[in-house]
Protein backbone atom coordinates (compact mmCIF):
# COMPACT_ATOMS: atom_id res chain seq x y z
CA UNK A 1 0.00 0.00 0.00
CA UNK A 2 1.35 3.73 -0.39
CA UNK A 3 -0.01 7.06 0.46
CA UNK A 4 0.54 10.38 0.26
CA UNK A 5 0.91 13.09 3.26
CA UNK A 6 0.82 16.47 4.00
CA UNK A 7 2.58 18.87 6.97
CA UNK A 8 0.25 18.62 9.78
CA UNK A 9 -0.14 14.50 9.23
CA UNK A 10 3.42 14.33 9.40
CA UNK A 11 4.14 16.76 12.60
CA UNK A 12 1.90 14.91 14.78
CA UNK A 13 2.59 11.10 14.01
CA UNK A 14 6.38 11.90 14.58
CA UNK A 15 5.81 12.60 17.98
CA UNK A 16 4.07 9.29 18.50
CA UNK A 17 6.13 6.91 20.10
CA UNK A 18 5.07 4.25 17.99
CA UNK A 19 6.04 6.36 15.18
CA UNK A 20 7.65 3.03 13.26
CA UNK A 21 4.56 0.99 12.80
CA UNK A 22 3.78 3.47 9.76
CA UNK A 23 6.25 1.72 7.97
CA UNK A 24 4.67 -1.40 8.75
CA UNK A 25 1.59 0.01 7.20
CA UNK A 26 2.79 1.77 3.60
CA UNK A 27 5.36 0.22 1.59
CA UNK A 28 6.45 3.79 0.77
CA UNK A 29 4.90 7.31 0.84
CA UNK A 30 4.77 10.85 -0.99
CA UNK A 31 5.28 13.96 -0.20
CA UNK A 32 5.89 17.04 -1.87
CA UNK A 33 8.88 20.04 -1.42
CA UNK A 34 6.13 21.74 0.77
CA UNK A 35 6.26 19.49 3.34
CA UNK A 36 9.79 19.40 3.49
CA UNK A 37 10.01 23.02 3.90
CA UNK A 38 7.78 22.87 6.46
CA UNK A 39 9.57 21.05 8.82
CA UNK A 40 11.32 22.78 11.64
CA UNK A 41 11.98 20.86 14.86
CA UNK A 42 14.84 18.87 15.35
CA UNK A 43 12.87 16.40 16.60
CA UNK A 44 10.57 16.02 13.11
CA UNK A 45 13.82 16.78 10.99
CA UNK A 46 15.52 13.51 12.84
CA UNK A 47 12.47 11.75 11.88
CA UNK A 48 11.94 12.70 8.31
CA UNK A 49 15.74 12.75 7.70
CA UNK A 50 15.41 8.83 8.45
CA UNK A 51 12.36 8.00 6.55
CA UNK A 52 14.31 10.03 3.16
CA UNK A 53 17.33 8.32 3.83
CA UNK A 54 15.46 4.83 4.11
CA UNK A 55 13.27 5.32 0.73
CA UNK A 56 10.25 5.58 2.71
CA UNK A 57 9.73 9.05 1.98
CA UNK A 58 9.77 9.65 -1.56
CA UNK A 59 9.29 13.14 -3.14
CA UNK A 60 6.43 13.00 -6.06
CA UNK A 61 8.18 13.80 -8.97
CA UNK A 62 5.14 14.99 -11.11
CA UNK A 63 4.52 18.24 -9.22
CA UNK A 64 3.12 19.56 -12.27
CA UNK A 65 0.13 17.08 -12.92
CA UNK A 66 -0.70 17.06 -9.11
CA UNK A 67 -0.94 20.86 -9.58
CA UNK A 68 -3.48 21.26 -11.86
CA UNK A 69 -5.64 18.93 -9.47
CA UNK A 70 -4.49 20.50 -6.28
CA UNK A 71 -5.54 23.88 -7.94
CA UNK A 72 -9.04 22.54 -8.71
CA UNK A 73 -9.54 20.96 -5.23
CA UNK A 74 -8.45 25.07 -3.62
CA UNK A 75 -11.27 26.13 -6.08
CA UNK A 76 -13.88 23.85 -5.13
CA UNK A 77 -13.06 24.61 -1.04
CA UNK A 78 -12.94 28.77 -1.90
CA UNK A 79 -16.57 28.11 -3.60
CA UNK A 80 -18.17 25.98 -1.09
CA UNK A 81 -19.10 26.90 2.53
CA UNK A 82 -19.48 23.36 3.66
CA UNK A 83 -15.09 22.70 2.77
CA UNK A 84 -12.97 24.15 4.77
CA UNK A 85 -10.52 26.30 2.35
CA UNK A 86 -7.27 23.65 1.24
CA UNK A 87 -3.67 25.24 1.91
CA UNK A 88 -1.35 23.82 -0.81
CA UNK A 89 0.28 21.30 1.13
CA UNK A 90 -3.02 19.64 1.82
CA UNK A 91 -4.23 20.12 -1.59
CA UNK A 92 -1.23 18.60 -3.16
CA UNK A 93 -1.40 15.81 -0.79
CA UNK A 94 -4.85 15.62 -1.83
CA UNK A 95 -3.72 15.51 -5.62
CA UNK A 96 -1.03 12.50 -5.38
CA UNK A 97 -3.42 10.34 -3.50
CA UNK A 98 -5.66 11.12 -6.32
CA UNK A 99 -3.40 10.60 -9.10
CA UNK A 100 -2.15 7.81 -8.10
CA UNK A 101 -4.90 5.55 -6.13
CA UNK A 102 -3.41 5.76 -3.24
CA UNK A 103 -3.86 6.73 0.66
CA UNK A 104 -4.11 10.56 1.89
CA UNK A 105 -2.70 10.88 5.12
CA UNK A 106 -4.17 14.26 6.51
CA UNK A 107 -5.62 15.69 9.41
CA UNK A 108 -7.18 18.64 7.55
CA UNK A 109 -10.91 18.52 7.64
CA UNK A 110 -11.20 20.24 4.41
CA UNK A 111 -9.66 17.41 2.75
CA UNK A 112 -11.98 14.92 4.65
CA UNK A 113 -15.15 17.19 3.16
CA UNK A 114 -14.20 18.05 -0.28
CA UNK A 115 -14.11 14.05 -0.76
CA UNK A 116 -17.36 13.75 1.47
CA UNK A 117 -19.26 16.46 -0.76
CA UNK A 118 -17.34 15.95 -4.37
CA UNK A 119 -17.50 12.67 -6.36
CA UNK A 120 -14.64 13.59 -8.63
CA UNK A 121 -13.12 13.34 -5.31
CA UNK A 122 -14.71 10.48 -3.82
CA UNK A 123 -12.64 7.92 -5.03
CA UNK A 124 -9.71 8.79 -2.67
CA UNK A 125 -9.30 7.08 0.72
CA UNK A 126 -8.40 9.69 3.42
CA UNK A 127 -6.91 8.71 6.89
CA UNK A 128 -6.74 10.67 9.88
CA UNK A 129 -4.32 9.31 12.39
CA UNK A 130 -7.56 7.78 13.92
CA UNK A 131 -8.36 5.47 10.92
CA UNK A 132 -4.29 4.78 10.73
CA UNK A 133 -4.48 3.27 14.23
CA UNK A 134 -7.68 1.35 12.98
CA UNK A 135 -6.05 0.07 10.33
CA UNK A 136 -3.13 -1.30 11.77
CA UNK A 137 -5.55 -2.67 14.73
CA UNK A 138 -6.92 -4.22 12.31
CA UNK A 139 -4.21 -5.57 10.82
CA UNK A 140 -3.00 -7.00 14.34
CA UNK A 141 0.32 -4.81 14.79
CA UNK A 142 -2.11 -2.72 17.64
CA UNK A 143 -2.92 -4.94 20.06
CA UNK A 144 -5.51 -2.67 22.09
CA UNK A 145 -6.93 -0.02 19.97
CA UNK A 146 -8.36 1.87 23.01
CA UNK A 147 -4.92 1.90 24.72
CA UNK A 148 -3.49 3.33 21.63
CA UNK A 149 -5.49 5.90 21.09
CA UNK A 150 -4.82 7.40 24.40
CA UNK A 151 -1.56 6.83 24.66
CA UNK A 152 -1.47 9.00 20.72
CA UNK A 153 -3.91 11.37 22.13
CA UNK A 154 -1.01 11.92 25.46
CA UNK A 155 1.88 12.04 23.11
CA UNK A 156 0.48 14.45 19.99
CA UNK A 157 -2.75 16.54 21.82
CA UNK A 158 -4.97 14.56 19.81
CA UNK A 159 -8.88 14.15 21.44
CA UNK A 160 -10.80 11.58 20.06
CA UNK A 161 -14.57 12.07 21.73
CA UNK A 162 -17.27 9.90 20.28
CA UNK A 163 -20.37 11.07 18.67
CA UNK A 164 -22.87 12.01 21.43
CA UNK A 165 -20.29 13.05 23.32
CA UNK A 166 -16.82 12.91 25.32
CA UNK B 1 18.87 2.48 1.73
CA UNK B 2 21.72 0.24 -0.39
CA UNK B 3 23.51 -2.18 1.19
CA UNK B 4 25.93 -2.92 -1.45
CA UNK B 5 29.68 -3.07 -0.18
CA UNK B 6 30.40 0.23 -2.06
CA UNK B 7 27.52 2.50 -0.46
CA UNK B 8 28.96 1.39 3.06
CA UNK B 9 32.36 2.05 1.94
CA UNK B 10 31.28 5.46 0.47
CA UNK B 11 28.97 6.21 3.67
CA UNK B 12 32.10 5.27 5.85
CA UNK B 13 34.53 7.72 3.72
CA UNK B 14 31.89 10.46 4.03
CA UNK B 15 31.24 10.00 8.06
CA UNK B 16 35.27 10.14 8.65
CA UNK B 17 36.23 12.83 6.43
CA UNK B 18 32.93 15.35 6.86
CA UNK B 19 34.13 17.97 9.40
CA UNK B 20 31.77 17.52 12.06
CA UNK B 21 32.40 20.45 14.22
CA UNK B 22 30.66 22.51 11.67
CA UNK B 23 28.24 19.79 10.97
CA UNK B 24 27.06 20.31 14.87
CA UNK B 25 27.07 24.13 14.26
CA UNK B 26 24.52 23.86 11.70
CA UNK B 27 20.99 25.12 12.65
CA UNK B 28 18.80 22.38 12.43
CA UNK B 29 17.66 22.16 9.38
CA UNK B 30 20.87 22.55 7.54
CA UNK B 31 22.26 20.11 10.29
CA UNK B 32 19.52 17.41 9.48
CA UNK B 33 20.17 18.03 5.79
CA UNK B 34 24.28 17.29 6.25
CA UNK B 35 23.71 14.05 8.32
CA UNK B 36 21.36 12.55 5.63
CA UNK B 37 23.77 13.36 3.23
CA UNK B 38 26.57 12.15 4.80
CA UNK B 39 24.42 8.85 5.42
CA UNK B 40 22.68 8.30 2.16
CA UNK B 41 24.98 10.42 -0.64
CA UNK B 42 21.63 12.21 -2.12
CA UNK B 43 22.41 15.67 -2.54
CA UNK B 44 18.94 15.89 -3.77
CA UNK B 45 17.16 14.86 -0.96
CA UNK B 46 19.66 16.51 1.10
CA UNK B 47 18.80 19.96 -0.77
CA UNK B 48 15.08 19.49 -0.23
CA UNK B 49 15.19 19.15 3.32
CA UNK B 50 16.97 22.22 3.54
CA UNK B 51 15.14 24.03 1.26
CA UNK B 52 17.74 24.77 -0.83
CA UNK B 53 18.71 24.69 -4.38
CA UNK B 54 21.01 21.47 -5.49
CA UNK B 55 23.64 24.51 -6.01
CA UNK B 56 23.64 25.88 -2.40
CA UNK B 57 23.46 22.24 -0.71
CA UNK B 58 26.36 21.64 -2.98
CA UNK B 59 28.53 24.93 -1.29
CA UNK B 60 27.23 23.82 1.93
CA UNK B 61 28.56 20.40 1.20
CA UNK B 62 31.79 21.47 0.08
CA UNK B 63 32.31 23.67 3.61
CA UNK B 64 31.08 20.75 5.85
CA UNK B 65 34.52 19.29 3.80
CA UNK B 66 31.91 16.08 3.04
CA UNK B 67 33.70 14.34 0.22
CA UNK B 68 31.55 12.97 -3.05
CA UNK B 69 32.74 9.84 -3.09
CA UNK B 70 32.53 6.98 -6.12
CA UNK B 71 34.12 3.75 -5.16
CA UNK B 72 35.79 2.67 -8.78
CA UNK B 73 35.50 -0.85 -9.79
CA UNK B 74 38.69 -3.07 -10.43
CA UNK C 1 -14.26 21.77 12.46
CA UNK C 2 -15.88 24.62 12.83
CA UNK C 3 -16.67 26.84 9.35
CA UNK C 4 -16.99 30.42 9.79
CA UNK C 5 -19.33 30.48 7.01
CA UNK C 6 -21.38 28.10 8.69
CA UNK C 7 -24.49 29.88 7.96
CA UNK C 8 -23.67 29.94 4.42
CA UNK C 9 -22.48 26.47 4.37
CA UNK C 10 -26.33 25.29 5.62
CA UNK C 11 -27.71 26.85 3.24
CA UNK C 12 -25.89 25.35 0.83
CA UNK C 13 -26.62 21.94 2.84
CA UNK C 14 -24.08 20.71 5.25
CA UNK C 15 -25.06 17.49 6.48
CA UNK C 16 -26.10 17.72 9.95
CA UNK C 17 -23.56 15.24 10.81
CA UNK C 18 -20.93 17.71 9.92
CA UNK C 19 -22.84 20.76 11.68
CA UNK C 20 -22.67 18.68 15.12
CA UNK C 21 -19.44 17.22 14.67
CA UNK C 22 -17.74 20.78 13.81
CA UNK C 23 -20.01 21.53 16.99
CA UNK C 24 -18.92 18.94 19.34
CA UNK C 25 -14.85 19.61 18.46
CA UNK C 26 -15.21 23.15 19.25
CA UNK C 27 -16.38 22.67 22.57
CA UNK C 28 -14.06 20.29 23.45
CA UNK C 29 -11.66 22.94 22.06
CA UNK C 30 -13.17 25.61 24.12
CA UNK C 31 -13.44 23.30 27.57
CA UNK C 32 -9.67 22.37 27.35
CA UNK C 33 -8.10 25.20 26.39
CA UNK C 34 -5.76 26.95 29.04
CA UNK C 35 -7.23 30.40 28.48
CA UNK C 36 -4.98 31.74 31.22
CA UNK C 37 -2.22 31.33 29.18
CA UNK C 38 -4.25 31.93 25.98
CA UNK C 39 -4.75 35.40 27.55
CA UNK C 40 -0.99 36.37 29.03
CA UNK C 41 -0.12 35.93 24.61
CA UNK C 42 0.64 39.05 22.33
CA UNK C 43 -2.62 40.40 20.87
CA UNK C 44 -1.71 38.71 17.40
CA UNK C 45 -1.15 35.18 18.74
CA UNK C 46 -4.04 35.86 21.29
CA UNK C 47 -6.10 35.92 18.03
CA UNK C 48 -4.35 33.49 16.52
CA UNK C 49 -5.25 30.69 19.54
CA UNK C 50 -8.87 31.96 19.71
CA UNK C 51 -9.03 31.38 15.70
CA UNK C 52 -7.77 27.86 16.09
CA UNK C 53 -10.44 27.60 19.18
CA UNK C 54 -13.29 28.63 17.16
CA UNK C 55 -12.65 27.09 14.09
CA UNK C 56 -10.22 24.22 14.46
CA UNK C 57 -8.55 25.53 11.21
CA UNK C 58 -4.63 25.10 12.37
CA UNK C 59 -3.53 26.83 8.58
CA UNK C 60 -5.54 29.82 9.31
CA UNK C 61 -4.44 30.53 12.25
CA UNK C 62 -0.89 29.79 11.48
CA UNK C 63 -1.19 32.56 9.17
CA UNK C 64 -2.95 35.07 11.55
CA UNK C 65 0.28 34.16 14.05
CA UNK C 66 2.27 34.80 11.14
CA UNK C 67 4.77 31.93 12.21
CA UNK C 68 5.49 28.49 10.80
CA UNK C 69 3.46 25.23 11.07
CA UNK C 70 5.31 23.60 13.36
CA UNK C 71 5.78 26.68 15.69
CA UNK C 72 2.39 27.97 15.71
CA UNK C 73 1.40 23.61 16.49
CA UNK C 74 3.69 24.02 19.34
CA UNK C 75 2.30 26.57 20.92
CA UNK C 76 -1.34 25.34 20.60
CA UNK C 77 -0.09 22.31 22.71
CA UNK C 78 1.32 24.39 25.14
CA UNK C 79 -2.21 26.41 25.19
CA UNK C 80 -3.70 22.89 25.38
CA UNK C 81 -5.79 23.25 22.88
CA UNK C 82 -6.33 19.51 21.75
CA UNK C 83 -6.54 18.61 18.17
CA UNK C 84 -9.68 16.87 18.31
CA UNK C 85 -11.75 14.21 15.93
CA UNK C 86 -14.98 12.64 16.63
CA UNK C 87 -15.54 9.53 16.11
CA UNK C 88 -17.65 7.89 13.78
Amino acid sequence: MIGSMDTCFLIDWSRYGRRGLLEEAFDFVYVTEDVLREVASEETLTYVSGLLARGFLVIYPLRAEAASVARRAVEISARDPRVPVLDPPEALALAMARLEGCVCLTENKGVLRLVQYYEEFSGVEVWRSLELLEHLYRAGLIEDLEAELERYSRETGHVFPKRGGR
Amino acid sequence: MGSAPEDELERELRRRMADWDFIMRQPPKLRAALELFVETGDPYKAAKLAGLTLDEFEELRARARIPKVVVRGP
Amino acid sequence: MCSLRGEAARRVGLRREHELEDELEREVRREMADWDFIRRQRPRVRAALELYVETGDLRLAQRVAGMGLEEFYELVKRARIPIVVVRG
